[in-house]
């Protein structure tokens, strides 16, 4: 098994290419590979379409939000989906920062 | 801020590629904020700018922003003095590089001090010598 971190950092509006990120961690953890999410700066966005956070949370995806890009965009946790946790840039170090893990900007 | 405090013993290296427009989108921002926690944590850090990204550390940049008509008395930091400001307060824990080729592509080959110009092979270099590596934006 293998750990990966996937930051995306664009909206969905911005590119085609965050469906397919996104579609491509699903699929990395039916293959039973541990992976995370970090949505940060335009990339908070995409919390407001809602019911696929959810299900990536169900399916075992680890799910963050920057609160700081959400503050500047004027949002707040109450635009979070449920599952999806808040966290800053110590977080993102943090996971970044893990042995074996292969990270991804977008 | 004052000087970071000294790093642990068995101190990582995190290496974060800058590249392509630092305008365009929060990347310069981003990129400053996981500099500025990875030092906390106790980390090395290299920060390696690409592209126009190599024009933000320019000497020919004033530390403050030209004034904004709608905040006359705000005073903004430059990307410079924001680096500038890192690049103390780190104490030697971070490392601010300019890719040579970019620079000179680019006319930003005159650099703030404190901020050195490398030779473009050495990108893959640290970047694999690093423990964690993240390139932010795309070319």
């Amino acid at each position: 098994m293998r750990s990966f971190l996937f930051i995306e950092s664009r909206g969905e509006h911005e590119s085609p290419d965050v469906t397919a990120l996104l579609e491509l961690g699903g699929r990395l953890r039916g293959s039973g590979h541990a992976v995370t999410v970090f949505l940060i700066q335009n990339g908070v966005g995409t919390l407001g379409v809602g019911e696929p956070w959810q299900a990536m949370v169900e399916q075992g995806i680890d799910v963050w939000a920057d609160e700081f890009s959400l503050r500047g965009r004027g949002l707040g946790p109450k635009q979070v989906p449920p599952g999806v946790q808040l966290g800053g840039a110590d977080d993102l170090v943090r996971l970044l920062m893990t042995d074996g893990v292969v990270a991804v900007w977008h | 801020m004052t000087q970071a405090s000294q790093p642990p013993e068995g101190q990582r290296s995190l290496f974060l590629g800058l590249i392509g427009t630092p305008y365009e989108s929060d990347l310069l921002t981003t990129t400053t904020r996981l500099a500025e926690a990875a030092v906390r944590q106790g980390h090395q850090v290299t920060v390696w700018t690409c592209g126009y990204a190599t024009a933000l550390t320019a000497s020919a940049l004033d530390p403050v922003k030209p004034r904004n008509t709608i905040a006359w008395d705000t005073r903004d930091p430059s990307p410079a003095a924001l680096a500038a400001h890192l690049l103390e307060w780190a104490g030697g824990r971070l490392a601010w590089l300019v890719c040579r080729y970019c620079a000179e592509e680019r006319g930003t080959m005159d650099q703030m001090p404190g901020v050195r110009i490398r030779p473009p092979y050495e990108f893959v270099q640290r970047a694999h010598a690093a423990d964690a590596c993240l390139v932010l934006g795309t070319k």
